[in-house]
């Protein structure tokens, strides 16, 4: 009799050299892929055994090289993702991750802080201590410097030799969870030590931020391109690996009832939220070069609102999908410099007290300047210009410090053109407000409908109810972390939750002419208090339009 | 919590229901706790009666079932000898997702009655489904599958069947070749009948499948010959005439059956034979299996397929399953005195 086996059926799957398995969903620019994976794609389309109704999408054994293994998100996201996936039996059990960072460590000495990790930060799931073990077994790593080429030939070497061990058939992704300054760098010497290709797969997850403006996205799309092809770049946006994100598409792509309202006719304006009620978190020194418009408009909220907008794509695969959401990116509109003051709003905290406990001022924050100019609190108007939404307003805020940490989309809908009824209010009666559709992204998950309802009792007043759909514990499941998500279908070959070049240019070009503007003004910092909805001129934004911000 | 329904009328068990929900919000207020939240994506019928020996399980892996596939649960048990001829009762199967406050309810009614008021139940089942939701009836009646069922019964399942999306029943038994007749006539003219039976082969088919997405073994795949499939009951179970007929799909060779004990019940072996290249996949533990193809071996876990992981996929799976309908349809090629 076996004993102790429990690895999971995925494991039975192996590759010879060169083939692409598990790439059997459509892939965008699979022209420019070697000739040999698209011949065995084809093959394996002809696997009469398939049985997509039922099989699990197979990751095929691979290894995965992290530059940055040492770091937070390795820590947080990576590993604790990458377990959860061997516990759920998603990956083989002849996976293997080889980390890399500076800081001197032995493969034991890795796994033993990985296991702390993993412990620590696993969310919403038991830690098994057996399944650790045989996971723990494929964790490697490799001390160097990034800028060492060295370093690049012990990756390769063991690369091959756990080509060998783990029968992994060459096939190698490469996380790049360093700091952004490095990406080029990394790649260059990806390329400099042939590590691009090899017997199976190569490809690329690049973190953001992708450029810390258009010119510089360019600058290193261009250096990216020179190593890897398009098809092998994968620009990872978790917020488009969220369940309740990729639940947009099928809210409004699945059903026909909301689609038909979707557009100008019936909608007034749409606001979209991401607030966090933290500040920086030892991550000032970062920050105060970021800020909030490049930290979360330029990439994760642009992209949220483009799954809002877009036009429906003709099937659910990456060509198609990202091409929809490029689309609808490039017809955001670009705001003229003198513009910026009227539709765009920065802020930056100041000290204040909260709940009985003082918060410090973003600039009496570790490792932030005294006089920094950095925006902790961004929001803009934004007008896409096209058929379907010409004319609406699109805000979107983003801040730290904020009252709460919530991310929601409030799609606000016109008024009935009679307002018949009156709103029954503690305070009195007042016009009816109208319908609202609140995507929630987090922390609650879901979906909720404010309507108007009659009030109990004599007379014809009206009351909002809100209709709740709670997608997290309406299953009663646990859905994967975005990161689960994205790894799987970066391992698979799937790349349509992930952005593409075009995609992140479209994102630049939108922000760059407010990035311009805030550069080349002295703002008066600190204008709102830690703990609020952000600064007045915001609000101000939106009366200009007769709007308000609606508290979430 | 529970109520007894003191007669048994659609409208009655549905304001106890009501009721029921109303002191659960109630209770949960008064505790200062959100309230519950009340969530549904199906009817789901449970047909069982006294010859269900795993009625016990069967009911845990009901209340498990509703953490993933919150619905309006119905148990019909007809007993030969319950308390009164027809009663009914509700209840509420609450839980708290892992971190969550709030707690969630699913609702059970359990009906009870003997084999005579078969005829009675359709219409009450009518009256107190969940509306345009899916309905899935569970048949876990052994007798359903044999030609000996009364007309009542038979009557009484087809009025159930005739409200059903899918149907899902278990041919796992003494007598595979009467139950897949049965299952034939239930689901001619298009009736979507699963059988857990099939369910069980998803592990074995997948990892063939894998095996199969080796381009080289998929080009071999016209040389295999001879399909061999070893079970452990003395003769072939459906879940062997089922693998048969989903490999005589893709493979254009003979089969053959044989029997030999071994780690538990069911399929212990599936291999292809031919002259170029193997393929063998055999249970070599109680929850282990190793698949040998070309230069692979590899021991993977082929754990018990448990009732409620077979019955979460079909649950999973509301439309038609095209596989299982011509693997179906082949398998009738391998019953005994059928024509090869």
């Amino acid at each position: 009799m076996v004993t102790g086996c429990r690895s999971d059926l995925s494991s039975v799957s192996y590759l010879h050299p060169g083939a692409e398995k598990g790439d059997t969903k459509s892939r965008p620019d699979s022209s420019k892929e070697p000739v040999l994976n698209a011949t065995v794609e084809t093959m394996a389309d002809a696997n009469p055994f398939q049985d997509t109704l039922r099989f699990e999408r197979r990751v095929p054994a691979c290894a995965v090289v992290i530059f940055g293994a040492n770091g937070d998100l390795t820590k947080r996201k990576l590993l604790p993702a990458l377990y959860r996936l061997a516990y759920e039996r998603r990956i083989p059990q002849t996976f293997a991750v080889i980390g890399n960072s500076r800081t001197a460590m032995s493969d034991d000495d890795f796994r033993e802080k990985m296991k702390e990790s993993v412990q620590k930060f696993l969310e919403d799931s038991p830690f098994d201590e057996s399944i650790w073990e045989s996971f723990a077994k494929g964790l490697y790593y490799i001390a160097g410097d990034l800028q060492d080429p060295q370093c690049y030939q012990s990756i390769a070497n063991k690369l091959a030799e756990v080509e060998q061990q783990h029968q992994t058939a060459g096939n190698a992704l490469f996380y790049l969870s360093t700091q952004p300054s490095y990406y080029a760098a990394v790649v260059k010497q990806l390329g400099g030590a042939s590590l691009h290709h090899g017997n199976g797969w190569r490809r690329v997850i690049i973190e953001k931020p992708f450029g810390h403006d258009l010119a510089s996205a360019r600058e290193l799309n261009q250096e990216i391109s020179e190593v890897f092809q398009e098809s092998q770049i994968y620009r990872i946006d978790h917020y488009l690996g969220k369940e309740t994100v990729q639940n947009i598409l099928a809210f409004r792509f699945g059903n026909g009832i909301f689609e038909p309202l979707w557009n100008r006719r019936y909608i007034n304006h749409v606001q979209i939220t991401a607030a966090e009620s933290i500040g920086v978190e030892g991550r000032g020194a970062y920050y105060q070069e970021a800020g909030a418009l490049r930290d979360m408009i330029q990439n994760h909220l642009l992209q949220v609102m483009a799954t809002v907008t877009m036009e429906p794509p003709s099937s659910y695969d990456a060509d198609n999908v990202r091409d929809e959401r490029a689309k609808l990116l490039r017809s955001v509109r670009v705001m003229k410099h003198e513009d910026v003051p009227l539709y765009a709003v920065s802020g930056q905290y100041g000290p204040a007290r909260v709940g009985g406990a003082e918060f410090p001022g973003f600039r009496q924050e570790q490792g932030v300047k005294p006089d920094a100019q950095t925006d902790t609190y961004a929001a803009g108007t934004f007008y896409i210009d096209n058929w379907r939404w010409a004319g609406i307003p699109f805000y979107i805020r983003t801040g730290k410090r904020m009252p709460k940490r919530v991310t929601d989309i409030a799609i606000q809908f016109n008024a009935p053109p009679l307002a018949m009824f009156k709103q029954d209010t503690k305070s009195g009666l007042m016009a009816p407000r109208p319908n609202l559709l609140i995507l929630r992204i987090q922390p609650e998950e879901g979906i909720s409908l404010r309507f108007l309802s009659k009030s109990p009792g004599s007379g014809m007043k009206v009351r909002p109810v809100s209709m709740d759909f709670n997608y997290g514990s309406s299953f009663g499941e646990r859905s994967p972390t975005a990161y689960e998500t994205l790894l799987v279908d970066a391992l698979t070959g799937d790349t349509t939750l992930y952005t593409r070049q075009d995609m992140v240019e479209a994102n630049w070009q939108v922000v760059q002419p407010i990035l311009d503007v805030w550069a080349n003004q002295k703002s008066e910092f600190p204008n709102y208090d830690a703990g609020t909805w952000g600064p007045k001129a915001s609000d101000e934004m939106l009366a200009r339009q007769g709007h308000v911000w609606r508290v979430p | 919590m529970s109520a007894v329904v003191n007669a048994v009328h659609p409208e009655k068990i549905l304001k106890d229901l009501g009721e029921l929900w109303t002191s659960l919000g109630e209770d949960e207020k008064k505790q200062g706790q959100p309230t519950v939240l009340r969530a549904c994506a199906m009817t789901l019928i449970v047909v069982t009666d006294d010859e269900d020996e795993d009625a016990l399980a069967a009911s845990q892996t009901l209340v498990d079932l509703m953490h993933v596939h919150p619905s309006r649960a119905i148990v019909i048990r007809v007993a030969s000898e319950p308390e009164s001829e027809i009663t009914a009762r509700v209840l509420a199967q609450c839980w708290k997702p892992f971190g969550k406050a709030q707690q969630i309810c699913s609702e059970q009614i359990e009906i009870q009655a003997t084999p005579d008021h078969w005829p009675d139940i359709g219409p009450i089942i009518l009256g107190i489904m969940v509306p345009d939701l899916p309905v899935v009836v569970w048949c876990r009646q052994k007798s359903a599958l044999r030609r000996a069922g009364s007309a009542t019964q038979h009557e009484g399942l087809e009025s159930l069947f005739a409200l059903a999306t899918k149907v899902i029943v278990d041919t796992r038994g003494p007598n595979p070749p009467e139950a897949i007749e049965a299952l034939r006539s239930w689901k001619n003219g298009g009736r979507i009948v699963a059988d857990l039976q099939w369910t069980r082969l998803t592990p074995w088919r997948e990892a063939i499948s894998g095996a199969f997405d080796e381009p080289q073994l998929l080009a071999l795949r016209d040389s295999f010959q001879t399909i061999e499939i070893v079970h452990s009951e003395p003769s072939p179970p459906s879940s062997a005439l089922y693998l048969a007929g989903w490999l005589s799909q893709g493979l254009n060779a003979s089969v053959s059956f044989a029997q030999r004990t071994g780690f538990g019940t069911g399929l212990q072996r599936v291999a292809l034979l031919g002259p170029n290249a193997t393929i063998e996949l055999e249970r070599v533990g109680p929850q282990c299996a190793e698949l040998r193809a070309g230069s692979l071996r590899q021991t993977f876990a082929l754990s018990t397929f448990s009732l409620y992981k077979a019955m979460n996929e079909e649950l999973n799976i509301l439309g038609p399953d095209d596989q299982f309908r011509s693997a179906f349809a082949q398998a009738q090629a391998f019953l005994p005195g059928a024509n090869r």
